[in-house]
């Protein structure tokens, strides 16, 4: 599957939030999308999936004009999971999960291929047990994991993932994410996942998109040609230090770059 | 109605043609973990959890019509409890009899007590399906038809059509039309407020109420102009009443409450994915905006439909899918249908309050729903400080 974005502005009123972004992602695997904060990374992802128009560009999945989809076929082939918010009124965890089988839908009850996909994305999330529970009685970090459930239910080519891991704490955090990267290089998906974690996007990622002010892509590459110390120190205006950890890039943070040195750079 | 067309339609691209995963039953194999007996469990756990939903419909369904033939009974004429069930099936089977004395009991039951009973039950019904409905797109708990003006909006527009007999269509129908016409001013309203920014639910709920008065005021104004027969079927009006229901203010109100339920009902499981946000709804195929006011439409006209003929009752639309929600859940599948029963229930026995309580005086239904709703809304209010509903 290869989403290409050419030349893509987006405003909000008149607050331009992407000058120009081009990206081409052609290959399935784990892609992170870094960036500080309010540099546009789920604004982007959020136009690639056409949940947002840009102003100006061009957008396509496999060479078709992302806006030339019906909301529909898009549901079957791009998944999204967005940063939780605790909904109104909860329904139970099996429900919500089940919702995300709504694209493919054939009939008005689930079909027993629905149960099997349903029941096999609350195991890949460890979340079987809470199956009968109402989402309202779930800590944030079960929360996030229903929701992430429920966008494997819907079996898109690409998964759309913002922040998948900020309410979880370590151990299901390097569960999450490993269990991504699993995904994307036995079903062939295209996992791109919006991270503020440096060190896990460096560890599991096949493919860094690295942002920066004023919404622009500073580098995208394997996390190797991403994470140098000179790239994090002029986006993130952080000192660093980047060491080898079995061929995979390691960030260690040393100090924040005084105002007077970011107004230096 | 396009847009109605593009709620309806699922236009039906193959998956290899737009490169989706095929969707068979080797995906995620891996990840199967076996047919446990955990899953047996789940599985066998969700259809009581199902179940018990149904039951709740049919308890209430049941009880509605237990309640009816007992509030038929109810009266200066003395009836049997099981005759009336007779008195009603002869009715429809044979039309009125000719023996004098059944004759009479025929009419008590058929012309004067029945109407009133069904037009309760329509209008609970519907009043509910609104409520949930509005609950539900809304997310805001303390939305219904009363609370976000839409019922004074259309008992304003019926009053117009009475007092001023300006109506766009004849008689009956333009007072429906009318209403539905200004109901939809209201509504018009929630969908500006609801797209706003930083908008909190209460405060979506206070324009409402601001709306509410407005219109209120309007119809007060208009009793100016008035002649004094309309002047009291307006007072009956604004309180919200069941007094004087003819068989003639049934099949209206029956075929547009019935009509839009069931369009109500094909869109359940697509409100269901509201839950999580518009945004969420959109990536899995669902137009948010457009749902919601199809919706909003909808339970519009089912508001304006029933209060064209028994003016505003408030808080039923409130307080039933409450109440159900508690006992079933926020699946809209189930709890449009399940707030729907109750509701009927509920709005029945107000009515029935309202007249055992002071007799002979008579208390507007209106009264009596609003003393059980009033102190449900105040809580809501109270306690959405604490919780956060957006």
């Amino acid at each position: 599957m290869r989403i290409e974005l050419e030349s893509v502005d987006f405003s909000f009123g008149s607050e331009k939030v992407l000058h120009g972004v081009d990206l081409v992602i052609d290959r399935p695997g784990l892609i992170c999308i870094v960036g500080p904060n309010g540099v546009g990374k789920s604004t982007l992802v959020k136009c690639m999936m056409g949940l947002l128009k840009p102003s100006s560009g061009r957008i396509t999945i496999d060479g078709r004009n992302v806006s030339d989809f019906t909301l529909n076929d898009m549901a079957r082939i791009v998944g999204y999971v967005p940063v939780t918010s605790g909904g109104a009124f909860a329904m139970n965890v099996l429900d919500t999960v089940m919702l995300g089988r709504y694209p493919h839908r054939k009939t008005s009850g689930a079909s027993s291929l629905d149960w099997t996909i349903t029941k096999r994305a609350m195991n890949m999330m460890g979340i079987k047990d809470l199956a009968m529970k109402n989402t309202n009685e779930l800590s944030a970090g079960q929360h996030q994991k229903v929701a992430i459930a429920k966008g494997l239910a819907q079996t898109p080519r690409v998964l759309v993932l913002d922040e998948p891991t900020a309410n979880l704490d370590a151990r299901h955090q390097l569960q999450v994410t490993e269990l991504l990267r699993d995904i994307a290089r036995e079903i062939g998906m295209t996992v791109i996942m919006v991270s503020h974690d440096l060190n896990a996007s460096a560890k599991y990622a096949d493919e860094v998109v690295m942002m920066a002010r004023p919404g622009v892509i500073h580098r995208s590459g394997t996390p190797e040609e991403v994470f140098t110390e000179e790239d994090i120190r002029s986006v993130y205006g952080v000192e660093c230090r980047v060491i080898d950890d079995r061929g995979r890039p390691h960030i260690i943070l040393e100090r924040a770059l005084t105002d007077e040195e970011m107004v230096e750079q | 109605m396009s847009a109605m067309r593009g709620l309806f339609r699922s236009r039906a691209v193959p998956d290899e043609d737009i490169g989706a995963i095929a969707q068979d039953a080797s995906i995620y194999a891996r990840w199967d973990g076996g047919e446990t007996e955990q899953d047996a469990h789940i599985e066998q756990e969700y259809r009581g959890y199902i179940a018990r939903k149904i039951a709740f419909m049919i308890v209430f369904a049941v009880l509605s019509f237990i309640a009816g033939g007992l509030v038929i009974t109810y009266g200066d004429y003395p009836l049997d409890f099981f005759e009336v069930y007779g008195i009603i099936w002869d009715h429809i089977l044979h039309g009125p009899p000719e023996d004098p004395i059944e004759f009479l009991k025929d009419h008590v039951v058929w012309s004067l007590r029945l109407p009133r009973v069904l037009v309760a039950l329509i209008a609970g019904f519907g009043f509910a399906v609104a409520g949930a409905v509005m609950q539900s797109t809304l997310k805001n708990p303390m939305a219904d038809s009363y609370t976000t003006g839409v019922s004074s909006g259309a008992a304003f527009g019926a009053t117009v059509s009475i007092v001023a007999g300006f109506t766009l269509f004849g008689s009956g129908v333009g007072i429906l039309v009318n209403a539905f016409v200004f109901s939809l001013v209201p509504t018009f309203l929630i969908v500006v407020v609801s797209r706003m920014r930083n908008m909190s639910s209460t405060s979506m709920i206070l324009a409402g109420l601001a709306v509410m008065y407005i219109f209120n005021a309007l119809t007060s104004a208009l009793k100016l102009i008035a002649d004094p027969d309309a002047l009291a079927s307006l007072y009956r009006w604004q309180v919200g009443s069941l007094n004087n229901m003819l068989w003639a203010d049934v099949p209206v109100m029956l075929a547009v409450t019935a009509a839009g339920s069931i369009a109500i009902m094909f869109l359940s499981r697509r409100i269901n994915l509201l839950a999580s946000g518009d945004e969420s709804a959109k990536s899995l195929g669902v137009d948010a905006n457009r749902l919601r006011i199809v919706c909003l439409v909808t339970v519009s006209l089912i508001t304006a439909s029933i209060v064209s003929f028994t003016g505003t009752i408030g808080f039923v639309g409130l307080v039933s899918p409450h109440i159900a929600r508690i006992f079933i859940g926020s699946d809209n599948r189930y709890l449009i249908p399940a707030s729907a029963f109750f509701g009927a229930f509920l709005l029945l026995i107000s009515d029935f309050i309202g007249r055992a309580a002071f007799a002979p005086t008579v208390l507007e239904v209106g009264v009596v729903t609003a003393f059980i709703g009033g102190p449900l809304f105040l809580y809501l209010i109270i306690r959405q400080r604490k919780e956060v509903w957006t």
